[in-house]
């Protein structure tokens, strides 16, 4: 499978899933004028890899600053599939969030509230600068 | 575009509703499971939709809260910066404006002291100085006092706008104040507590911000002054006028300095200080120089009038001609300048030209300096200056014949027809008495000389006596000179009764004493002697007394004044003196003397000045061979010569209707002199009112 880069725009994150190594990146921002433009063609790929997977170690983490509620939905569906990955494999899901974001602690809080499978983690960072 | 994340839960609802359909097939109980499964799920998606929708909004909210906070801070700043910016041009704007005033008060500094040193009128240069200084500081008030020879301070000029009060100066209205005293008169100590006589003292600016509050000045005569005058005086300015060598000349008071506009007093500021103290000192060194010029040109003047009144005193018969020429030709000259209309309405005179034509009417005649007295006045025709051995050596023969008489009566005794010898000598003596007469009458130059009675003169000239002496005896060596033309024959001779000899031709001196008429453009012909003292070429001088060499000579006064004046260094502004003095013997028409100009060629007040010579000289009661005229017969024969083009007739119809024969006749011509003058009879532009009444 061939690694997936994209650079963040304005309103789309950057996306860096290493399928080799087994570890991706949600970054940024997220409120894309078009969801399934912009997702599909990426979730696609990754639900195949995915599903195909047995017995490896996968980190995925999210570092996001703001999304807007369709971004959510794709978010929460990821959320799933990756808990049902983890079935079968050993799953992380970092919620990386600005110590003084509290609206991104709250929803990630939410969001990892339902994972029966993956491991989650809430990781603060220090705000830049 | 949001529904379709919901491509998922799309699909379980598609599937329920088949289910619906297809009922009979299924396990009710297991799909219903199923789907509510799902519901479940959806709900819980519903919720967390809701939930990140409501933190989306909060956050745009709080955002939304703090993008307003910032815009009203943003705003706020703006606000700030701009009226700063305000008041950052604000003040760009009132420095500007003050640098304005100091650039135009220097301006203004820098043109008076251009102006104070061009100005030449005493009255008009003091005024500039107090005016100058006033409008610098906006004074209301202010004076200028000048330091007298005995060590007072005499005010000049005083004046205070706000009440209208203007002394001295060209106000023409005497300054009631009182010179002030430097120093005590008994004790010799000086003034410090008055102001003035303390800025002189220490040669230094005194500035009195409110003198009600000055404990250093006595300033009760200021205190006075505002009692009487219902003013309230309050700062004070005193600078001395000190040239940059040498002590304080003056000094310039200035009090009540206001703002511009409103009129409200303030103190002189340091800045208006500097400027009057540059006044100051360039007053101060004009003031000097003007002084020192006033000395020189007075002095010049008094060099001008000796000069004018030595040539005057040559001959007890011109008087005080060079003074009254100067006087009617200022009265001339004044009409002229004040005339509006035709030829003479643009003429007008500043005051160097003034200066100019007033000495050139002092020194018009001082080429007569080098004219011999007996020519000026030569009032008979036989009259020189004469070596009286002639006379002498003529005594001398009357006595030899006397001799002979005696001599002769001694032989006659007793001899008969004595009767026809007393006839004949009776006869003899008539002829030789009314011979005798005739000579004599001629002399005076009284009746013009006929072709009979030049024939009669003849006739006695060529009556023979015997001369039994030598006259070559007792001559000077010019006159032994003059005597080589003629033959020294053995005595007796025989001589003419009148005779023309080579002893009475003098002849010119040699090149060093004369002039070089072509370059001073003189045209008069000058004759080849210099005098004919010949007795016969006198006595028939047609009319008047003088030979055509003796005319010259007097002329040549006129050629004289040219060449004296034209060795003068006059500066540029009297350049013209020459000219105007030089001219006075000219006509429109070429006719004139020394340069035979025509009208185009000479100023206005070359014409003016000619007029007065002419008309001084025919009202003069003083002359030797003419009797005063009266002033119709003065005027008329003036006409005479505006008729032949001789005066300017422009200048001439002024002279009569402005007046100035009248005015001029009235304080110097006796009253015998003066008679009515119509001067419409006179007049080259006949009056047209006169005209129509004559049709």
């Amino acid at each position: 499978m061939e690694n997936i880069r994209i650079d963040a725009t304005e309103r789309t994150p950057e996306i860096d899933f290493n399928f080799q190594k087994g570890v991706f990146l949600i970054k940024e921002e997220s409120y894309p004028e078009d969801i399934i433009a912009f997702y599909n063609p990426i979730m696609d790929p990754l639900k195949k890899w995915l599903d195909s997977q047995r017995g490896s170690d996968i980190v995925f983490n999210f570092e996001l600053i703001y999304f807007n509620s369709s971004s959510a939905k794709v978010l929460m569906d990821l959320f799933d599939m990756l808990d049902e990955t983890a079935i079968h494999n050993k799953v992380i899901l970092n919620w990386i969030y600005d110590a003084e974001d509290d609206n991104m602690e709250e929803l990630g809080e939410d969001f990892g509230e339902d994972l029966e499978n993956a491991t989650f983690n809430m990781v603060t960072m220090v705000a830049k600068e | 575009m949001a529904s379709d994340a919901f491509a998922k839960e799309q699909a379980i609802l598609d599937w329920g509703n088949q289910v619906l359909v297809q009922k009979t097939e299924t396990d009710d109980t297991s799909e219903f499971a199923t789907l509510l499964a799902h519901y479940k799920k959806l709900l819980k998606v519903l919720k967390r939709m809701v939930r990140v929708g409501d933190t989306n909004e909060n956050r745009l909210k709080s955002l939304n809260a703090k993008v307003l906070k910032q815009q009203l801070e943003l705003e706020k700043t703006h606000k700030a910066l701009s009226r700063h910016a305000e008041g950052l041009e604000e003040r760009v704007e009132r420095r500007t404006i003050e640098l304005t005033a100091a650039q135009e008060k220097l301006e203004k500094l820098i043109e008076l002291g251009i102006a104070l040193s061009r100005e030449r009128n005493l009255g008009r240069f003091k005024e500039m100085i107090l005016y100058g200084a006033k409008e610098l500081t906006n004074a209301d008030g202010g004076a200028l006092l000048l330091r007298t020879d005995d060590d007072h301070l005499q005010y000049e000029i005083f004046s205070v706008d706000s009440l209208d009060l203007h002394f001295g100066g060209r106000s023409g209205r005497p300054i009631p104040m009182e010179p002030v005293l430097l120093r005590d008169p008994a004790t010799q100590s000086p003034d410090y507590y008055n102001i003035l006589s303390h800025a002189v003292l220490t040669e230094r600016t005194v500035n009195v911000a409110n003198i009600r509050d000055s404990k250093d000045f006595n300033f009760q005569s200021v205190f006075d002054f505002d009692e009487e005058n219902g003013f309230r005086s309050q700062s004070y300015l005193v600078v001395p006028l000190k040239p940059s060598h040498g002590e304080v000349v003056g000094l310039l008071l200035l009090f009540n300095a206001r703002i511009k506009g409103t009129g409200r007093v303030i103190a002189f500021s340091k800045d208006m200080t500097g400027f009057v103290e540059g006044l100051a000192a360039q007053a101060a060194v004009a003031l000097v120089n003007q002084q020192l010029v006033g000395g020189q040109q007075c002095l010049l003047d008094s060099l001008i009038k000796l000069l004018a009144s030595a040539i005057d005193a040559k001959s007890p018969y011109t008087g005080n001609h060079c003074g009254r020429v100067a006087e009617i030709g200022d009265m001339l000259a004044r009409a002229a300048c004040e005339s509006e209309k035709g030829v003479l309405g643009e003429f007008d005179m500043n005051e160097s030209e003034w200066r100019e034509f007033r000495i050139a009417s002092w020194m018009h005649d001082c080429g007569k300096i080098t004219t011999p007295e007996y020519v000026v006045d030569k009032a008979t025709k036989l009259e020189t200056i004469y070596n009286r051995i002639h006379e002498i050596r003529t005594r001398f023969e009357v006595l030899y014949r006397d001799e002979i008489i005696a001599y002769q009566k001694g032989l006659l005794n007793g001899t008969d027809n004595a009767e026809a010898l007393k006839a004949k000598l009776d006869k003899a003596h008539a002829t030789l008495k009314e011979d005798f007469k005739f000579i004599a009458e001629s002399n005076l130059g009284g009746e013009y000389m006929a072709p009979e009675r030049l024939e009669r003169l003849e006739k006695i000239a060529a009556k023979t006596w015997q001369r039994h002496f030598d006259n070559r005896l007792g001559l000077s060596e010019e006159e032994q000179e003059r005597m080589d033309g003629e033959s020294s024959t053995k005595l007796p001779v025989t001589e003419s009764l009148l005779a023309d000899k080579s002893i009475h031709k003098i002849p010119r001196p040699g090149d060093k004493f004369t002039y070089d008429a072509d370059a001073y453009g003189i045209k008069t012909q000058m004759p080849e002697l210099m005098f004919d003292q010949g007795e016969l070429y006198n006595l028939k001088i047609a009319k008047g007394t003088l030979t055509h060499e003796e005319r010259f000579k007097i002329q040549e006064h006129a050629i004289q004044t040219i060449v004296m004046l034209e060795k003068l260094p006059f500066p540029k502004e009297l350049s013209q003196v020459v000219e105007i003095a030089g001219c006075h013997h000219e006509t429109m028409v070429g006719n004139g003397y020394p340069r035979k100009k025509w009208a185009d060629e000479m100023s206005v007040k070359a014409k003016i000045l000619a007029i007065a010579d002419i008309f001084e000289a025919l009202t003069a009661a003083d002359r030797p061979y003419k009797k005063a005229k009266t002033l119709n017969q003065a005027i008329k024969i003036l006409s005479f010569m505006r008729n032949d083009q001789h005066i300017d007739k422009d200048l001439f119809d002024l002279f009569l209707t402005s007046g100035v024969y009248a005015d001029y006749a009235k304080w110097n011509l006796k009253p015998e002199q003066i008679d009515e003058v119509d001067i419409s009879k006179y007049l080259s532009v006949q009056p047209t009112e006169n005209a129509d009444i004559e049709i």
